[in-house]
């Protein structure tokens, strides 16, 4: 999805002035006319700047509309494709903690194998393997608390 | 000196880093075959898991994933006409030729020894120039540093994109977010917004996990349902006549390796530009310059030691002055940070043994690429039929995975998300990626050199080329600034160019 370079520089310019604002509320080394607020300023100017400058791209390239988008993404399987990982990892962050590790990847891996035109045999049999595998090698071997969620005392 | 170095051949001969050696040279070698998926992504996947290693092993899992990843990028190049990472882009033609005409082992032969020869040079300049090149930086004071993080952050923007400005405003955009969590000069909360996880700051495994990892997922997703042609078929030895012909080229390997490692060496051009610009000169030089482009081995040989050699060039500035040249060293630097190995003159002081024992790796790295590559030229044709729609959520998992484990939280992954998110957005809109974590690698030491300096000079500018290689260093800087602006100045009076307003005609052509 390409969009006109002024979409990009309005915003670039709309985060310096945040960072700028925000910045000066930052207190200035003791004795000193500058601190912690120096380089968060110099960086919202440089936004501000080069968002200004993109736009005036932008408004040069009007011609080609506010935005654009690749001959994939007009295809709707493949738009609900890149949604579903998107949701994957959303949903973990969400409910992996209530759930667990183990069981919410074999599901979420399955379904989104599934989705994306594997074998129903193909989709199971790499779901399983990889949280196994993954839940192995980061929990049991790396000691990385991954939540246990549902199957908490079972094991 | 002896005894750091029996040290150093003590911590590198350690079973358990040539298990890592082995491991992760195979792992470089599946990832980088792998056409879409990027060396940096095969860096990127292994940092969660050195995370908990010794520093050794943890470098020596880099090192040798990068080196294989690189290598391995010909295979596909050669069989399919796909780069697997953009390294291998310079002759991927010239490859695929040489394979349609029979010659594919022959092909991938030569990039395999090449590859092998331009890293054992790299190394050697690594070895020799780095701890000279410490030696001057000892000196070196917050002027120097704050002026070499200017030049290496600008070189690495206007050389290596296309488009200045835009790159421009992804290494703000990297600068930006190195200034979330607690400020490191005054110990003030800076765009925390009251949120503990903030208050940390971004920390960089995750970002980048989501910056080369899920948005390259997420390309790749938008892509699945293209179909891939299939491999060519083998045929022929893979290192026999290999060594005669690289004989009668022994001139284009040398010439490559050093071009590629001092280019490599150069903040802001890694690997892809040295194959690139090897490539090149060695149609400049050639006296069949004619033969270039119809599957001649030449150039190849030339830009495949030169991809290589440069992976180790590129260590030179971040070892010795803790300045990334490339997204590659960017981690490389995140990774000695996390090991205590704080990059810079001090620890060639402190850690000899640890520095020698990375070089020995290094060595070894290209030697085990001989054996494994060989495997892998053989290995090509199943890896290659692995087919993405299974592949990419497996690699999903392994993302979430491996940046849930550097927090110990899910803040890790929603900061991947969000990364992988702005990554997807930005290149899709031709905002190259690797200046953000550039950005965010060399913030910490930007700032905190800048405020000292201006401490200590009293908030005079002036005090900042005072010093003999400050002042070198600061007129370098300002000028690749004076070029970049001149020449942005020219095209913005000679109006917008053809190609900005190319989307507008495709569009046109389109619904018409």
């Amino acid at each position: 999805m390409r969009l006109n370079d002024a979409v990009f520089g309005l915003f670039f310019i709309a985060l310096g002035l945040t960072m700028i604002l925000i910045a000066r509320g930052f207190p200035a080394f003791p004795g000193q006319p500058y601190g912690a607020a120096l380089l968060p300023s110099l960086l919202g100017a440089g936004f501000i700047i080069c968002g200004g400058l993109l736009s005036i791209r932008g408004w040069r390239a009007r011609a080609g509309g506010l935005a654009e988008t690749d001959p994939e993404m007009r295809e709707p399987r493949t738009l609900v494709s890149m949604g579903l990982v998107v949701v994957l990892i959303l949903a973990y962050i969400l409910v992996s903690d209530a759930v667990g590790y183990v069981p919410f990847m074999a599901v979420a891996l399955t379904l989104l194998l599934l989705r994306f035109g594997n074998r129903p045999l193909t989709a199971i049999a790499v779901a399983l393997l990889t949280t196994v595998a993954s839940q192995w090698f980061f929990g049991s071997i790396l000691l990385v608390p991954l939540p246990r969620g549902i199957l908490e005392g079972l094991f | 000196m002896m005894n750091v170095f029996s040290q150093a051949l003590a911590l590198a001969l350690d079973p358990f880093v040539l298990l890592v050696v082995v491991i992760s040279a195979a792992f470089g070698m599946f990832v980088g075959a792998m056409p879409g998926l990027t060396a940096t992504m095969a860096v990127a996947l292994l940092v969660p898991v050195t995370f908990f290693m010794d520093p050794v092993p943890a470098l020596a899992a880099i090192v040798t994933a990068s080196s294989m990843a690189i290598f391995a990028g010909d295979i596909p190049g050669a069989l399919l006409r796909m780069p697997g990472t953009p390294a291998s882009a310079a002759y991927v033609g010239e490859t695929f030729l040489m394979g349609q005409r029979g010659k594919v082992n022959l092909a991938l032969g030569v990039t395999l020894v090449a590859s092998a020869l331009g890293g054992l040079v790299g190394v050697g300049a690594l070895i020799l120039a780095a701890p000279m090149l410490a030696e001057v930086a000892l000196k070196f004071t917050s002027f120097e540093y704050f002026w070499l993080a200017s030049l290496g952050l600008s070189c690495a923007v206007f050389i290596s994109s296309a488009n200045p400005l835009k790159g421009f405003i992804s290494l703000l955009v990297g600068l930006a977010l190195c200034t979330v969590g607690i400020d490191p000069t005054a110990g003030v909360p800076r765009f925390t917004f009251g949120n503990v996880d903030l208050m940390g700051g971004i920390s960089f495994i995750p970002a980048m996990i989501g910056l080369f990892a899920i948005s390259e997922i997420l390309r790749g997703v938008m892509r699945l349902r293209a179909k891939t042609p299939p491999p060519l078929r083998q045929s022929g030895g893979i290192f026999t006549s290999v060594l005669p012909l690289l004989g009668r080229h022994k001139v284009n390997v040398l010439r490559g390796s050093a071009l590629g490692t001092c280019i490599g060496a150069l903040p802001g051009a890694g690997a892809d530009i040295a194959a690139w610009i090897a490539y090149a000169v060695s149609k400049r030089f050639s006296r069949s310059p004619e033969k270039f482009g119809t599957g001649h081995v030449e150039g190849v040989v030339d830009a495949s030691s030169a991809n290589n050699s440069a992976v180790a060039g590129s260590w030179i500035p971040a070892l010795v002055f803790g300045i990334p040249g490339d997204s590659l060293t960017a981690v490389v630097i995140g990774v000695l940070y996390m090991k205590g190995m704080n990059p810079g003159p001090m620890v060639f002081l402190n850690n000899p043994q640890l520095i020698y024992a990375v070089f020995m790796i290094f060595i070894l790295a290209n030697l085990v690429m001989l054996p494994l590559g060989w495997a892998a030229i053989r290995l090509a044709r199943p890896i290659l039929r692995v087919p993405k729609r299974t592949l990419l959520p497996v690699i999903l998992v392994f993302c979430i995975v491996g940046a849930f484990a550097m927090t110990n939280s899910v803040f890790g992954v929603i900061l991947m998300l969000a990364l992988g998110l702005v990554g997807w957005i930005f290149e899709e809109n031709e905002f190259p990626v690797a200046p953000i974590i550039l950005g965010l690698v060399l913030g910490p030491m930007f700032e905190q050199t800048f405020l000292t300096s201006m401490i200590k000079s009293d908030g005079s500018f002036l005090a900042f080329f005072e010093r003999p290689i400050a002042g070198v260093l600061g007129v370098a800087t300002l000028l690749v600034w004076g070029i970049v602006l001149f020449r942005a100045a020219q095209r913005m009076l000679s109006g917008p160019r053809p190609a900005q307003a190319a989307p507008g005609r495709e569009k046109a052509d389109r619904t018409s």
